[in-house]
């Protein structure tokens, strides 16, 4: 009996899951900018400015400040193909993917938190609880190399967005813990509009904003070239 | 060119001020060396502007350099060689238009840098732009150079470039690095190249001073590849004639040498390609460059101290270029779950060597924390595998970098230079440093 609860527990935990990565993943095309606001453990505020386009898995960025980085451009085709375009060297760069779990631009969310996200394909989950209005799924990595060891999602049953998340590192302990506390409706879509990204360890905040949505501008696919990054 | 400069100075002079975008950065470094040198190594503070003007498909680009030098590794007895202290180079300067006419047809045109290769430095087949040598302490600079490049692409990322660009010789701070590291094989013990010498540039009637070079880059099965094409010429002058002749009659033993330096031609096949295995970056890089003959005449008249016969002229050609040489690069890169981030290079042939290759291997391993991080780099160097032992060369540096604010940078570091005689690594033993940089970004 409490076999089959397990594995009734897994399939319903998947299947969420699954619901999850459509509403993450939200509209096919969007464009957006992002604010990151970075808070470190004294409260002192850096602030970094990106324009983002995307179209299913694939993602443009452009770095609009501070100084230091702008004019830099991050283009996402797929999991394993990757580029980033310096304007100071003029050139573009292939950037493997082992530099997915880095951090994203000094902040608390990584390469691939800002790419291609999917969930049903990195982890499997079970379904702990079911509450009013949420879902607690844990998420166990299927692969080795994850830097998490396991993931504790709380999934909003009207949106099906994680309303937040909690990431623990391979020792088991509380790594970072994900909220995303303001979500908006555009279209048929659920968008979250304000994540807030919180590592643990080292007492750092990310605070990302996210405005100026438009999901039904003609974003061509012709835009994730080599040749738009430089531009 | 000036037509150039006027075109941008109406289109600048004639735009909203918000369609304009200035910024650049400003970089002040101070290199203490371990001892005091024979040759003076001055490095330069510099302030690099940039103002560019974007429509919808075209931009509009200028910028400058300002180099301030400094003297710190500079003898009282050297100063007189460095009157001038500041210099302001005009650095890109172009027009860039996206589907020029046709669809897919990108031009520019103007002073422009052309990255080629996907190696992460020292490129084989990055051959456009001429060096920029007055940083010795980064030979990974390069000039803009005027240029005119037209890009198709087409569908799948597949692109075709093809360029046509003026002769530019590399920018040598001062010749005594040149003199050091480059040709002190072609010249006779004793004497030494000078700026003053003779330098001889290719014609510039009907483009015969024009570089030609085009590539085709795209991506297959996941991997990035290009091969390209280039006939041009050296960017370092080569030594082609020497004369020795004793100063006067009255003292015969006083020589003097009147030296002519030029470019020879040469062509380039290249081929490059990046990617990934198991999640580690993957790169390679290789190039045949295949020079055109060229030869170094040298007359020597020497005294005999026989009166019947008191000079005696001996002339001889030294072939320096005939045969075509082979560059190449491989590197690869990795992260690991602790943000440990390591780089490896290895490069059969250094930007300066063009026959009997050595091999270099690069390596770099970064430690990243918030907002600082460490760096230990370096170069091992090995110019004879049959006799490791006597023809290793290394250098190493420790570096710390900081970002206590938003655009602001601070690095301050050590590197260290030995080897074995003869070996590159150990000629640039004098510069031993440690050294202190602060960057702004406005």
């Amino acid at each position: 009996m409490y076999i089959l609860l397990m594995f009734l527990s897994g399939i319903a935990g998947n299947t969420i899951l699954k619901n999850v990565d459509i509403a993450v993943k939200g509209p096919k095309k969007a464009y957006s900018k992002v604010k990151m606001v970075l808070i470190n453990n004294r409260g002192y505020k850096k602030i970094r400015e990106i324009e983002m386009w995307s179209s299913g898995n694939r993602r443009l960025m452009k770095f609009k400040s501070p100084k230091e980085v702008k004019g830099v451009g991050f283009l996402v085709l797929s999991d394993i193909e990757m580029y980033i375009y310096m304007p100071a060297y003029g050139k573009i760069r292939r950037i493997a993917s082992h530099t997915k779990n880095q951090s994203f631009m000094g902040s608390d969310f990584s390469y691939n938190d800002m790419g291609n996200i999917n969930y049903a394909d990195d982890y499997n989950a079970k379904l702990i609880k079911e509450g009013k209005t949420y879902y607690k799924l844990k998420l166990i990595p299927k692969q080795r190399e994850s830097q998490y060891s396991k993931v504790v999602m709380y999934v909003n049953k009207e949106t099906f967005l994680p309303d937040s998340s909690r990431f623990f590192d391979k020792k088991g302990n509380l790594y970072k813990i994900m909220k995303n506390k303001k979500v908006k409706k555009i279209g048929a879509f659920w968008i979250p509009v304000y994540i807030t990204m919180r590592n643990v360890k080292k007492n750092h905040t990310t605070v990302m904003s996210i405005y100026d949505i438009d999901i039904n501008l003609d974003i061509k696919n012709s835009l994730f070239t080599k040749r738009q990054l430089k531009r | 060119m000036k037509c150039l400069v006027i075109f941008l100075l109406f289109i600048f002079l004639n735009v909203n001020a918000e369609d304009l975008d200035i910024g650049g950065n400003l970089v002040l470094n101070r290199y203490f060396l371990f001892k005091d040198s024979i040759i003076p190594y001055p490095t330069f503070d510099e302030v690099y502007t940039e103002i560019s003007l974007s429509g919808s498909n075209y931009k509009v680009f200028t910028s400058f350099k300002l180099r301030v030098w400094n003297r710190e590794n500079v003898s009282f007895s050297q100063l007189s060689t460095f009157p001038v202290e500041t210099y302001l180079y005009p650095w890109e300067l172009y027009v860039k238009i996206d589907d020029f006419f046709i669809e897919n047809l990108d031009l520019k045109a103007g002073k422009q840098r052309i990255a080629w290769g996907s190696a992460d430095k020292l490129n084989p087949t990055d051959n456009i732009n001429p060096f920029d040598m007055q940083d010795i302490f980064d030979i990974n600079k390069r000039l803009p150079v005027d240029a005119l490049k037209t890009t198709y692409y087409l569908p799948f990322d597949i692109s075709f470039s093809a360029i046509l660009s003026k002769f530019t010789p590399s920018l040598f701070g001062w010749d005594t690095f040149f003199i050091a590291q480059y040709s002190s094989d072609s010249i006779p013990e004793g004497f030494s190249l000078s700026k003053y010498d003779t330098i001889i540039y290719p014609e510039k009637k009907n483009f015969k001073d024009a570089s030609f070079a085009f590539k085709l880059s795209g991506t297959v099965f996941n991997w990035d590849m290009s091969v390209s094409y280039l006939k041009g010429f050296y960017t370092f002058p080569f030594v082609d004639s020497i004369n020795i002749y004793p100063q006067d009659t009255i003292t015969p033993f006083d020589l003097n040498m009147d030296t002519y330096l030029s470019f020879p031609e040469y062509q380039c096949i290249g081929y490059d390609f990046a990617g990934e295995i198991f999640t580690i970056g993957l790169w390679a890089e290789a190039a045949i460059l295949i020079p055109q003959e060229f030869t170094m005449r040298s007359k020597k008249t020497l005294p005999t101290g026989n009166p019947q016969m008191p000079f005696l002229t001996e002339e001889r050609d030294t072939t320096i270029l005939n045969t075509s040489y082979f560059r190449y690069t491989i590197g690869s890169d990795y992260t690991f779950k602790s943000n440990t981030y390591i780089n490896i290079q290895w490069n059969h042939g250094f930007f300066y060597e063009n026959s009997d290759l050595n091999d270099y291997m690069f390596f770099y391993v970064e430690q990243t924390f918030r907002s600082y991080k460490i760096t230990l780099k370096g170069g091992i160097e090995i110019d004879d595998f049959a006799e490791v032992n006597n023809s290793y060369g290394f250098t190493t540096a420790f570096e710390f970098n900081i970002k206590p604010y938003d655009n602001i940078e601070f690095l301050s570091g050590i590197s260290y230079f030995n080897g074995k005689e003869g070996t590159f690594f150990r000629r640039m033993k004098d510069v031993d440093n440690i050294y202190i940089v602060l960057k702004g970004y406005f």
